[in-house]
């Protein structure tokens, strides 16, 4: 039985093969082949032992779902396909909850979350037509059925099209994450993909948006506010430059050590004084520009100090002449 | 525009084909982008791209371009100092889509290679040299084909691996241009050997990432047997 002290290296060494399970599990880990290895000595090679070291049928259905999606990580699809039919026929027909789940415990057959792993295992198979039909089935009794509507996404982003012989359309793609991100939307990593299908599209100010939702999950990471600043560098203007400039320092802020971080203060800084300069607007603060200018003189010196450290004497050099043609025309 | 009869051609290295392949392959799940580096002969129409720079793997945005160029020409400078080579100039762009079946470059590709060639002609008006760095060229990585040429399943011959595109009457970069790569076996064993023996291309922001004292690998350090 798993206690609090033991790591995974312990649970291994004794032998706990349904610890092992529990601890890949609770920790989210992603260990494959040591979920397939753990499990085949605690289910056997054909994962059919049903009353070795497991008290209920609840933990069985549990480890089957867990070598399943194990099993089609590493491309072995005969044990997926062994761990559903072992699945499909521990179903008794007993009442049907919530969770998909029988009254003692195991895996109910139509149920929901049998039919996500079904779905995860004709994907695996490259059956993505099927795998749709069924996500499109779960949708139709449950459209806010947030597993469902992800899969769809995931299928409809890389497949080929068959009248185009390319990719999926893109307005396809984007209404399927779309439909996601309106029942889910504080999924901060389904913001993140749709702002990076948005910069794939050049599409800098759907981006932005996308981007700023993920700050507002993720206030202190530190590379999507340079990420973000690098997204309002690139839409321009006098307004989004200063953006850029403050999400810029916002990275440094939090890691000073981010050399990227570094030179986009360098850029974004400088091409404010750019825009500012040649902006048609009268009002703009000689304040901001100041500010401007101690930012490229900061961000120099933060670069010049990360590449001392640089063994590479050419290297030093390119950077040295780098931030010279930035500084040398400060006023 | 692109007059039929004056379409460029392009040459690339084996070490320049041997990167770009690596560096997708190193990173397999997303779109790649680098600079070429060469030298145009105009009488010929014919570029010949004999170094290419490795910049990032996710779409680039314009302070990472406009970084990316600056230290790539200041390491030209540095190299044409050091050499006394004036010829070596970027080219050109190459990139690889994100999934398997796309053929063609992306919009992001396109905007960059635009501002290439309006930033050439900037130069090219400003300078009183008489050469020109003329329209850059745009190489797209055939990510199915590479595939094929990474398994060895069929004999893949190097420059079917990659497309060249130049500008067209739309101004956009859609003009397939013919391409060769010289030494093309050992341009295919280059890349089999840095496949196999699991090489990975530092980029720009791999660079960044792990820290100054990290590589930034070129195509000029990679050598072909």
């Amino acid at each position: 039985m798993m206690g609090p002290g033991d790591d995974l290296d312990s649970l291994s060494k004794n032998n706990d093969h349904l610890g092992v399970l529990r601890y890949i599990r609770a920790h989210e880990l992603r260990e494959s082949e040591k979920v397939i290895q753990h499990g085949q000595a605690l289910l056997g090679e054909q994962v059919k032992n049903s009353k070795f070291g497991l008290r209920d049928e609840a933990a069985r259905s549990a480890a089957l779902e867990q070598i399943c999606l194990a099993a089609i990580d590493i491309d072995n699809h005969l044990l997926a396909e062994r761990c559903l039919e072992e699945l499909k026929q521990t179903s008794t027909g007993g009442a049907i909850s919530g969770g998909g789940k029988n009254k003692d415990g195991s895996l109910v057959k139509d149920s929901d979350r049998y039919r996500r792993l079904l779905g995860r295992c004709l994907e695996a198979a490259n059956d993505y037509e099927g795998a749709l039909l069924l996500y499109e089935k779960m949708l139709k009794e449950n459209p806010s059925n947030l597993i469902a509507l992800q899969r769809k996404y995931c299928i409809l982003r890389q497949q080929k099209s068959e009248t185009t012989g390319g990719v999926t359309p893109m307005n396809v793609v984007l209404e399927a994450l779309n439909e996601y991100l309106g029942q889910q939307l504080s999924d901060v990593s389904g913001w993140y993909e749709m702002s990076q299908l948005r910069l794939s599209l050049a599409d800098f100010k759907g981006a932005a948006y996308a981007l700023e939702q993920v700050i507002l999950g993720s206030p202190l990471d530190a590379d999507i506010h340079r990420e973000l600043g690098e997204v309002y560098a690139t839409i321009g203007g006098v307004e989004y430059s200063t953006y850029a400039r403050k999400h810029m320092a916002q990275a440094l802020e939090l890691d000073p050590t981010n050399i990227r971080a570094q030179f986009g203060l360098l850029c974004v800084a400088n091409q404010y004084l750019d825009e500012s300069k040649s902006s048609s607007k009268k009002n703009i603060d000689e304040h901001e520009r100041l500010v401007a200018k101690e930012l490229v003189k900061y961000g120099a010196d933060s670069v010049s100090k990360s590449y001392k450290g640089s063994k590479d004497p050419k290297m030093i050099a390119t950077v040295k002449r780098v931030i010279d043609d930035y500084t040398e025309n400060l006023e | 525009m692109v007059d039929k009869g004056n379409k460029d051609s392009v040459i690339i290295s084996p070490e320049v084909f041997a990167l770009m392949a690596a560096h997708a392959a190193s990173h397999p799940t997303t779109a790649i982008h680098g600079v070429l580096i060469g030298n145009r002969n105009s009488s010929t129409n014919k570029v010949d791209v004999t170094d290419a720079f490795p910049i990032c793997h996710e779409n680039p945005t314009k302070p990472l371009v406009e970084t990316a160029l600056a230290l790539v020409q200041s390491n030209l400078e540095g190299q044409q100092q050091q050499n006394n080579d004036k010829k070596s100039c970027i080219v050109g762009w190459y990139t690889a889509p994100e999934l398997l079946y796309e053929k063609k470059p992306g919009p992001v590709a396109l905007r960059i290679v635009a501002g290439l060639a309006a930033a050439s002609s900037e130069d090219n008006d400003s300078s009183s040299s008489s050469s020109s760095s003329g329209e850059p060229v745009l190489l797209v990585l055939n990510n199915e084909v590479m595939v094929n040429l990474l398994a060895e399943q069929e004999k893949v011959v190097a420059s079917k691996v990659v497309q060249a595109y130049g500008k067209d009457f739309g101004l956009q970069w859609m003009e397939p241009l013919d391409l060769t790569v010289s030494n093309e076996s050992g341009a295919v064993k280059a890349v089999s050997a840095i496949f196999n023996e699991k090489v990975n291309v530092n980029d720009l922001v791999d660079h960044w990432d792990e820290g100054a004292s990290s590589e930034w690998t070129s195509a000029s350090r990679i050598s072909i047997c």
